[in-house]
């Protein structure tokens, strides 16, 4: 051990529980399957999402000094990946993750044909709404955080969550109605049709 | 979470019959769900568990 007096654990006096690194290895362990759906969630490729999670998770266990024992684990991580998400996106990645082929490809993995197109069309409708909807539906929607947590993790107000939330579904309904019609039609017809709708509802998402 | 969204003008609705304007909430939430809950489900590849051992190994090395 080469640490000094000034960083012993003992030393604290704060009202914070002392911080348990294997606890925390344990409970941030647990969350992997967590922070793997939520990654693929915000992105359809799968190996790019799983890349965003084990970033999320490696910056989580290096800043495991600042979180706060007893506070929300899920929601401190979810933010991290979140933050993660966005930097990578900015950077890199429009050439590559958002090829709707590759997307679509790494989203079929289940033997009922007609329910992989049914996700898929949500997929596709995910990916064409503005970040902070598609994030703000995910977590309120499929995350099972509530809507506290997730303006925590947006950085954003209670209401703001609530409004991108009611938004984001709006459009998807859209894109969702759209798809019934197309049910019996062959797939060419059926995406081009998609493809109008999608940018209808992305204005109409944007009034 | 699957509350409808209660501030619809009255124009929005006009053609829309009652199953399609309550099933379609349902079934967005649905396949949200689904696209989260399946990977939710898988198991944690090895990469990500061998990330927190290795994390593990270069701090003691520290």
């Amino acid at each position: 051990m080469t640490n000094d007096a000034s960083t012993d654990q003992d030393g604290q006096s704060d009202d914070r529980p002392e911080f348990n690194e294997a606890e925390f290895k344990a409970e941030l362990t647990a969350l992997i399957p967590h922070l793997r759906a939520f990654s693929r969630s915000l992105c359809g490729n799968a190996a790019l999402a799983d890349d965003v999670a084990q970033d999320a998770l490696l910056k989580a266990w290096n800043a495991r000094e600042r979180y706060i024992p007893g506070s929300n684990l899920k929601a401190w991580t979810f933010t991290i990946l979140r933050n993660q998400f966005y930097s990578i996106k900015r950077r890199s990645w429009r050439a590559t993750s958002l090829e709707p082929e590759v997307a679509e490809q790494t989203i079929i993995a289940t033997a009922d044909v007609e329910q992989s197109v049914r996700v898929n069309e949500l997929r596709r409708g995910l990916d064409m709404l503005q970040d902070d909807q598609r994030e703000a539906l995910i977590l309120v929607g499929a995350s099972g955080m509530s809507y506290d947590e997730a303006a925590e993790i947006c950085g954003c107000a209670v209401g703001t969550i609530k409004s991108r939330v009611s938004r984001a579904r709006k459009s998807l309904e859209v894109i969702m109605k759209a798809g019934n019609f197309d049910g019996e039609a062959d797939d060419v017809s059926a995406l081009d049709a998609m493809n109008t709708i999608l940018a209808e509802a992305k204005s109409l998402a944007e009034r | 979470m699957t509350r409808p969204v209660n501030d619809k003008k009255g124009s929005a609705r006009r053609s829309v019959d009652d199953f399609e304007d309550k099933a379609l909430p349902d079934k967005i939430g649905n396949r949200l769900k689904k696209i989260y809950d399946d990977v939710l489900n898988e198991p944690v590849p090895d990469d990500f568990l061998s990330l927190l051992a290795q994390a593990d190994k270069n701090q003691g090395k520290s």
